[in-house]
């Protein structure tokens, strides 16, 4: 957190110091980018420029009481929101890949799967993009980029206890639609 | 440096991005706890306002007032201050929300606060004059009278009130403001201690309408309300008949007019 709160300090005098935390931030936020929304690798790039630009512009609201990351993730967030909005396109797929799909299902249910890794990937991708958005997003949070709850309530400017709850319900829809979609069978507990 | 850290400084160069001062911020951070302080403020001025229209009802009456007591709280309590009240918790929640650590905080939580902050800055406020000028202000400039100044000349709906002109055991002849004069049966009605059955004297009856200039009386109270403020102010030694004027010379005046 130190390190960060340096970094930004550096940036704010030196724009070419912002090249560091680019840097560290471009993979995790460009894999956030592809999970949480179905765009290309080329429109999430597009997205994450205009990610860091914003930040680079707010650098200066920083609050250094919290994670840089949760600061950027919570900005990259609203830019992906904001996308969508703009488009008014419903989201009928994610960019969850098959290591994404088989973590998912081991730490959501603690259970493996029988199912082909890659017919996994699919439906994951399929029955996430079914959940509506704000349980999809506290799930990508937790059970894909391994947030607390605490760092997800601060990217999405949640209370963590309705983080907690938003989680535990968005758990529940999950196994509804895991069951609706016929999957459980391949499922099995560890 | 990748291909995304070169092309983001190149923007920054070409478009002459530069982070927005520190200054901005902390005043757009100020302006937004600003609103949600001022916000709360004006919630506690209205919790001022609906207290003291609450004390100042007459709960005596509560009971017998026609609809029952739940009718009468429900006539009692200011919607327009309630109204105001929920607005202004409203508006300071949003505003709460858009501070730094605002979305940290539960709605019950804030809520809590807000509702405990306004309280007591509403109890501080009456022994001022904002109550009794929130008051004035609904009466004079959004012209809607007060709960206490509700009308009794309102027989139909069981309330009536004017000058007693005879009194026998079981009957009185009411002159009531409005010139008519009203036959009021008080053998089965509760007759506060106050009230004095005697030529001339001022009162008001709840009961039922019988009959054409007829009415069965349920509770007779003295004519000037008797407002628990006022019995407080009473209890403290102030027995000057100017303070229950001034109590009521609005009720008055609206009731003369009729």
């Amino acid at each position: 957190m130190q390190e960060d709160a340096l970094l930004v300090a550096k940036a704010i005098k030196n724009p070419n110091a912002y090249s560091e935390i680019v840097a560290k931030y471009e993979k995790p936020l460009l894999r956030y980018v592809l999970r949480i929304s179905n765009v290309s690798r080329e429109e999430a790039e597009d997205i994450l420029q205009e990610v860091f630009l914003k930040a680079y512009q707010n650098l200066n609201d920083y609050d250094t009481s919290l994670k840089f990351s949760s600061w950027i993730y919570r900005i990259t967030h609203n830019e992906v929101i904001s996308k969508w909005r703009k488009r008014k396109a419903r989201v009928e797929s994610i960019g969850i890949d098959e290591a994404d799909a088989t973590h998912f299902f081991q730490s959501t249910f603690d259970i493996e799967s029988e199912m082909d890794s890659k017919i996994l990937a699919k439906e994951v991708n399929r029955i996430l993009a079914k959940l509506p958005e704000k349980y999809r997003e506290v799930l990508i949070l937790r059970f894909i980029e391994d947030k607390d709850y605490e760092t997800i309530g601060d990217i999405l400017r949640k209370p963590a206890g309705s983080v907690a709850t938003l989680i535990a319900r968005g758990k529940k829809q999950l196994q509804e639609e895991i069951q609706k979609a016929n999957l459980s069978k391949f499922l099995i507990h560890e | 440096m990748s291909k995304l850290t070169k092309s983001i400084l190149a923007a920054i160069e070409q478009k002459k991005i530069t982070p927005r001062a520190k200054a901005w911020f902390q005043t757009k951070n100020a302006l937004v706890w600003g609103l949600a302080v001022l916000a709360i403020i004006l919630a506690g001025i209205l919790f001022a306002a609906l207290i003291r229209e609450l004390l100042e009802a007459e709960w005596n009456i509560a009971a017998r007032y026609p609809g029952g007591s739940l009718h009468f709280l429900c006539e009692a309590v200011s919607f327009i201050w309630l109204g105001g009240i929920l607005s202004a918790f409203a508006i300071s929640y949003v505003f709460f929300r858009q501070t730094k650590h605002g979305y940290r905080y539960g709605v019950f939580a804030v809520g809590g606060v807000l509702l405990v902050t306004s309280l007591v800055l509403a109890s501080s406020l009456m022994p001022t004059g904002v109550p009794q000028g929130m008051h004035d202000f609904r009466e004079k400039q959004l012209g809607i009278p007060a709960f206490d100044e509700t009308p009794w000349l309102n027989p139909d709906a069981g309330f009536l009130i004017g000058d007693i002109q005879e009194a026998q055991a079981t009957i009185l002849i009411l002159d009531a403001f409005d010139n008519t004069i009203w036959r009021v049966g008080i053998s089965d009605a509760d007759i506060a201690p106050m009230v004095k059955l005697q030529v001339g004297e001022e009162i008001r009856a709840l009961g039922k309408k019988t009959g054409d200039n007829s009415f069965e009386a349920e509770m007779i109270i003295p004519g000037k309300p008797i407002h628990m403020m006022h019995m407080m102010m009473f209890s403290q030694g102030d027995t000057s008949d100017n303070s229950e004027r001034n109590l009521n010379s609005s009720a008055y005046q609206l009731m003369q007019a009729r």
